[in-house]
């Protein structure tokens, strides 16, 4: 005669119904128990939906600066624990070494950068900018296009003509007006030099990726043939696809070891440094997240507090309907569902409230909800229902019939 | 059809002071039996009643119901008991408020799990009809008089159609009008559908309507009638 919770359709219904007419009958305590986990479960799905637009900020960033590119760079730029290193190599490079990468069968376009900081003088103004040493090539790799005047060719790098091509807003610091800069003179490192043109905004800068609308792009013969030194400080290769980005690393890397120790210089890929500069804001995140959940526990503390209230409430009902055969799991069930159903509202709630706040942010930022911070709002809204509703429903359960049906 | 055997029900209110409620108690009813259950507040006529209904146990002895012992059985097949062979009517009529007539009366086909072979909600009904609140079907019990409000607390008990009805007080909180038409309603169920009705009351005159008067007092049955 053991009864096994057979679970039919009117029960189901029964329950339901049940539960949402305790809930409906109690509007505001509903309303206000259910805040706290609409407040958690938004906190939590928002900073996990900045995370990821961060994320993809960061990578937009790089991608927007070239892809397929692999970076030579003097020194180790990742330490051993996959962070960036802090120490800076003074070290640089030389006109063999670039002879040498050119040589390199899976590479389309080798740019040697000599990159120094400087002062720029025009107008009577002063600016610091950082000064870019490169060839022609650039132009192409980091997709800069020119938005007023022009770019700087190889016959301008061969006549080591003292020509400059200006980031935005450098340009616009100096000139006020961008249109404006074109033709005019500057002067770097007490030389002259003529404006030939100034570039479109790339944006960034900040996140981790270089602000390119603040450089100044001169021939590097030129630059050589001014300062006496003929050093390089980073050299930037193109693979002709994703695929052939290992190989060229490989290559890259032997080549290198030609006349370097392994410690003395490194050979990195965009997305090599994308994921490391992503990986420290991961972190971060996690750490905004878990704040979000404590607000999500105290959610489930106040259910918990609610649901309690409500046992005592119904503590006749309970003796009734165990007088009329429910079962202790059938109590338990009840009152269960209650609690689910209150928590899984709010995280549905909250769900809905982030989804409309991430569809106004995405105006001006990349935030993201996707399918798994979905689940994970519906699961843990329900497993806080199921948690902290487990208590008082056994409560509920374990009360005697006959306490229950005589409590006034 | 029930039978209790030396059946005590002792508190243990502190240390020293233990409270019987229940004393030693032999009784048998009979199937299809009409008895009354009388004695004065604090006699232990809810107790027993209790015990008889499966609400609680006895502290030591036996309760038998069709012959088969039922106080050393687990919660879940007391449940059953509860749902299939007892039927319960209580003073304060005991209906949940945020459910209607209907619903009310359907609680227990909710909580059987065996598939029953008849339409649960057309036997309401009939039910309903029978007892005539006909039209108040729809209506929560805050919207009912006393006498309407006990006679779905009846079609509730019924709903599963037991063989037992256990009635504690049924007329104490009704004037005397709509208590006359409760116990008439429960003299019907068992002339002429054959249930063992159990009434338990402190009033005399009602009693007297049964066929039998169990007489308690101090825990102890000191005679019948």
């Amino acid at each position: 005669m053991v009864r096994l919770l057979v679970m039919n359709k009117n029960y189901f219904l029964f329950i339901i119904k049940n539960a949402f007419s305790d809930l409906l009958k109690n509007k505001l305590r509903a309303f206000l128990t259910t805040l706290g986990i609409v407040i958690g479960v938004s906190s939590v799905v928002l900073l996990l939906a900045f995370g990821l637009g961060l994320k993809q900020y960061i990578a937009d960033q790089f991608n927007n600066l070239g892809t397929n590119l692999v970076f030579v760079l003097p020194g180790q730029v990742f330490n051993r624990s996959g962070g960036f290193s802090s120490i800076r190599s003074s070290m640089t490079f030389e006109e063999k070494d670039f002879q040498n990468l050119k040589k390199a069968k899976k590479a389309i376009d080798v740019v040697p950068i000599f990159q120094k900081t400087t002062l720029v003088k025009a107008l009577g103004k002063e600016q610091a900018a950082t000064l870019y040493g490169t060839s022609d090539e650039i132009f192409a790799v980091r997709n800069l296009i020119p938005k007023y005047g022009e770019v700087f060719k190889k016959t301008d790098l061969e006549k080591k003509s003292k020509v400059v091509v200006m980031g935005p807003e450098i340009a616009e610091k100096i000139f006020d007006n961008q249109e404006l800069a074109v033709n005019q003179k500057i002067r770097i490192e007490d030389q002259t030099f003529k404006v030939i043109g100034v570039l479109e905004s790339k944006g960034g800068g900040g996140l981790g990726g270089p602000n390119l609308d603040t450089f100044l792009y001169i021939p590097y013969k030129t630059i050589f043939n001014i300062t006496g030194k003929k050093n390089f400080t980073t050299f930037l290769l193109k693979a002709e696809s994703e695929k052939d980005i290992e190989d060229l690393k490989k290559e890259a890397k032997e080549i290198m070891l030609k006349r370097y120790k392994e410690d003395d210089f490194s050979v990195a890929d965009s997305k090599e440094i994308i994921s490391t500069i992503q990986s420290i804001f991961s972190v971060l995140n996690m750490v905004l997240v878990g704040i979000g959940a404590v607000s999500l526990i105290v959610g489930g503390v106040g259910i918990m507090n609610i649901m309690y209230v409500s046992v005592t409430e119904r503590t006749r009902e309970i003796g009734i309907r165990r007088a009329l055969g429910a079962l202790e799991k059938d109590i338990l069930f009840q009152f269960l569902f209650e609690s689910i159903l209150l928590s899984l509202i709010g995280g549905i709630i909250g769900l809905a409230i982030s989804c409309l706040i991430v569809y106004f942010v995405r105006f001006f930022f990349p935030a993201l909800i996707d399918i798994k911070s979905v689940f994970l709002a519906i699961f843990v809204s329900s497993a806080i229902g199921i948690f902290f509703g487990i208590f008082p429903a056994r409560k509920a359960a374990r009360l005697s019939p006959i306490e229950a049906i005589r409590y006034e | 059809m029930i039978r209790l055997k030396n059946v005590s029900k002792v508190y243990q209110i502190d240390n020293e002071i233990t409270f019987y409620a229940l004393k030693k108690v032999n009784l048998e009813i009979k199937k299809s039996e009409f008895v009354s259950i009388v004695g004065p507040s604090g006699s232990g006529k809810s107790t027993l009643m209790h015990i008889i209904g499966l609400l609680d146990r006895p502290t030591s002895g036996q309760v038998f119901i069709n012959e088969k012992e039922v106080s050393k059985l687990s919660d879940n097949e007391i449940s059953d008991i509860r749902n299939q062979t007892v039927g319960f009517i209580f003073q304060q009529f005991n209906l949940i408020n945020k459910l209607t007539a209907l619903e009310n009366i359907l609680i227990p086909t909710i909580y059987c799990r065996r598939k029953l072979n008849f339409d649960v909600k057309a036997r309401a009904l009939d039910l309903i009809k029978k007892f005539n609140i006909a039209g108040k079907e729809n209506s929560y019990p805050n919207k009912l008089s006393g006498g309407q409000q006990q006679r779905v607390a009846i079609a509730r008990a019924l709903i599963m159609d037991p063989p037992v009805i256990l009635a504690d007080e049924p007329t104490g909180n009704l004037d005397s009008k709509n208590g006359e038409i409760i116990l008439d309603l429960l003299k019907k169920l068992n002339k002429e559908e054959k249930r063992t009705v159990i009434i338990v009351t402190h009033d005399l005159d009602i009693a007297k309507k049964t066929d039998r008067i169990i007489k308690i007092k101090d825990g102890q049955i000191i005679g019948y009638e």
